[in-house]
């Protein structure tokens, strides 16, 4: 018969164990693994499937983004990483192994975003689209209208717009390029 | 047993409790960062942690990868690029290894049901205990593969045991059902035995004869409901004759043994936050003949199985499982073959995953014999009560040591006829061990 002295001493490597658990944040820093996320621009807001992380650069635990339960409206989300910046397209990317031991460079869309809204939205008065972005150093104005060509001929080849819209959108561009003091 | 025999077997108890403790702890103060690759990390580029909140268990993705055909969307993007849309290769063999070894003590013994002869070692190194070779891979659009051989299970050697192995269609005809030809056990509709956490095993499906079998199995998701419906031989995973044309012998084998197929299923769904799931099945099995029941009989007798099972979580880190069993038995005792057999057991869990290093589960068993009950006949045996606990430390993702305490809360029984059948031994045991995947 087993009696109970020997049941708690057999028991006492289990329970040894169970005293030796690591509070959570020591847990974090000797189990956790994290994911540096950084972006060009920076301060683009980061969501997860848990919802807002913060904003860039962070760094956010694996369990962040793989969470061991996950409500069924959000499953979407499961190891996706959303950027969101002003003037810029939105960016998911799915996290893989190698982003997890590299870390994650993320750069967003901004110009693409920039000629999207100009051919969505109704042409705006010259003088508004004259006014240069914050912050953009003036010497990287011509790449930018050079990346805006690139990527208008782009939403043109795939049938995203109309040529008319092209063509208007184009000279619009190419109007701000002359006018503007770069 | 003699309390020499118990002291001596505590005393063994001791020992190598105190060196697995020891050694857990001490490996634990020394282990590197946690990284694993096992081959759908690999194929994928996904962490283990994607699918598992704690190897092998999956969380809740791993369980809709699992139930997804074990692909992700991109799966094409891990095949060979070969500029033929009909030819999906895998860029690689896609070949995994698990492998477990242990050192246990436990008070068991192998005791001759009719001559009572006992043969008992009251310490064990079980190593390797288990080394699988498994290998998946997705084929075509709809249909992926699994399977995986063990070598050395439970430390056999010069056996090989292919134990799952099937191919799975997603969508068969384009009607939204899945379906499945192979080998997999019928267990696996509730909690599949081969994710657990603890060593124990859930000896309720061992005892009702539910686990491996050869079949096809359907499923269907109708909104929150969950559908299953399969159909198998019946008797196990064994090859049962070689078909001849009287004297001369033909190539192939068969592996039922009889013209019947036991039909089974399951009907799961969420009531709240508690996912339930009601499984039936019914068929045939070979009834038990000779001295203690511990020969087969030519008769084929009736067997029905229904089940309940439940689960859910309570906060993000303790998991629970809850399964019941109630099996009929017609006529199984040639002894009796008019009298209805009817046992029931099942086991109840929880397990406790409080970081990324550390898992605890714990696990009770219990089974009535039933009718069984005193029939003299090693039936007896299906009577189970206990409780294992169990601690498991991941070094890696992938790498575990694991220390378990079983308690076996069965009184000791004295034979009740000629034969040496019941709860002869108590089952009490420890081990220690590792188990990893990669």
């Amino acid at each position: 018969m087993i009696t109970r002295a020997k049941m708690a001493w057999a028991a006492g490597p289990a329970l040894a164990m169970v005293l030796a658990i690591p509070n959570h944040a020591e847990a974090q820093s000797v189990g956790g693994v994290s994911l540096r996320i950084a972006s060009t621009p920076s301060a683009a807001e980061v969501e997860l499937i848990g919802g807002r992380a913060g904003t860039t650069p962070l760094i956010v635990s694996e369990r962040d983004i793989y969470p061991n339960d996950y409500p069924d409206a959000r499953e979407d989300m499961y190891g996706m990483v959303v950027l969101r910046h002003t003037g810029c397209e939105p960016l998911r990317h799915r996290v893989t192994q190698t982003d997890i031991k590299q870390g994650l460079q993320l750069r967003l869309d901004c110009d693409a975003a920039m000629v999207q809204s100009r051919t969505a939205a109704p042409a705006p008065e010259p003088h508004a689209l004259a006014a240069p972005p914050p912050l953009e150093p003036s010497s990287a104005v011509p790449q930018r209208r050079l990346r805006q060509l690139q990527v208008l001929q782009e939403l043109l080849d795939e049938g995203l717009i109309s040529p008319a819209e092209e063509q208007r959108v184009r000279r619009r561009i190419l109007q701000l390029n002359v006018e503007q003091p770069d | 047993m003699s309390s020499r025999i118990i002291v001596r077997m505590f005393s063994a108890i001791a020992r190598a409790g105190a060196f697995a403790g020891g050694a857990v702890l001490l490996l634990a103060l020394s282990a590197p960062p946690a990284w694993a690759m096992p081959e759908f990390a690999r194929r994928y580029d996904l962490s283990c942690a994607a699918c598992h909140s704690a190897f092998p268990r999956l969380n809740k993705f791993g369980e809709h990868f699992a139930s997804s055909n074990m692909r992700m969307p991109n799966w094409k993007e891990t095949a060979d690029q070969l500029g033929d849309s009909r030819l999906a290769l895998p860029d690689h063999v896609p070949i995994a290894v698990r492998a477990q070894a242990y050192v246990q003590a436990r008070q068991a013994g192998a005791i001759d049901p009719i001559t009572g002869a006992r043969q008992e070692a009251a310490t064990d190194f079980q190593s390797p205990y288990l080394i699988k070779i498994l290998s998946s891979s997705p084929l075509s659009e709809n249909i992926s593969y699994y399977f995986y051989a063990i070598l050395a299970e439970k430390g056999g050697n010069g056996e090989t045991v292919v134990e799952d192995a099937w191919f799975r269609h997603a969508n068969i005809f384009g009607s939204g059902i899945g379906m499945m030809l192979g080998q997999f056990q019928l267990s696996d509709l509730m909690f599949p035995r081969e994710v657990r956490l603890p060593f124990q095993d859930f000896m309720a499906y061992r005892m009702a004869g539910i686990t491996y079998d050869r079949g096809v199995l359907f499923d269907r998701g109708i909104g929150r409901v969950s559908l299953d419906l399969g159909f198998t031989n019946g008797n196990g995973i064994h090859q049962n004759f070689s078909i001849n044309s009287p004297g001369f012998g033909r190539a192939d084998k068969m592996f039922d043994n009889d013209s019947s197929k036991t039909v089974f299923g399951r009907v799961g769904s969420d009531i709240g936050p508690v996912a339930v799931g009601l499984f039936g099945a019914s068929g045939k099995q070979r009834g038990a003949t000779g001295p203690a029941g511990i020969a087969s009989s030519q008769r084929n007798t009736d067997k029905r199985v229904v089940g309940l099972d439940a689960s859910g979580q309570i906060g993000t880190d303790l998991h629970w499982y809850a399964q019941y069993l109630w099996n009929t038995w017609d006529g199984f005792l040639d002894a009796d073959p008019a009298r209805t057999y009817r046992w029931r057991g099942g086991f109840a869990g929880v397990d406790w995953i409080p970081n990324e290093r550390w898992a605890f589960s714990a696990l009770y068993n219990h089974d009535s014999a039933g009718d069984f009950a005193h029939s003299d006949t090693i039936y007896e045996g299906i009577a189970m009560n206990s409780l294992s606990l169990t601690s498991s430390y991941y070094f890696m993702r992938n790498v575990k040591g694991i220390i378990e305490v079983n308690f076996d809360f069965l009184g000791k029984a004295k034979p009740t006829g000629p034969y040496f059948t019941g709860h002869l031994n108590k089952e009490n045991y420890i081990l220690f061990g590792f188990d990893t995947a990669f």
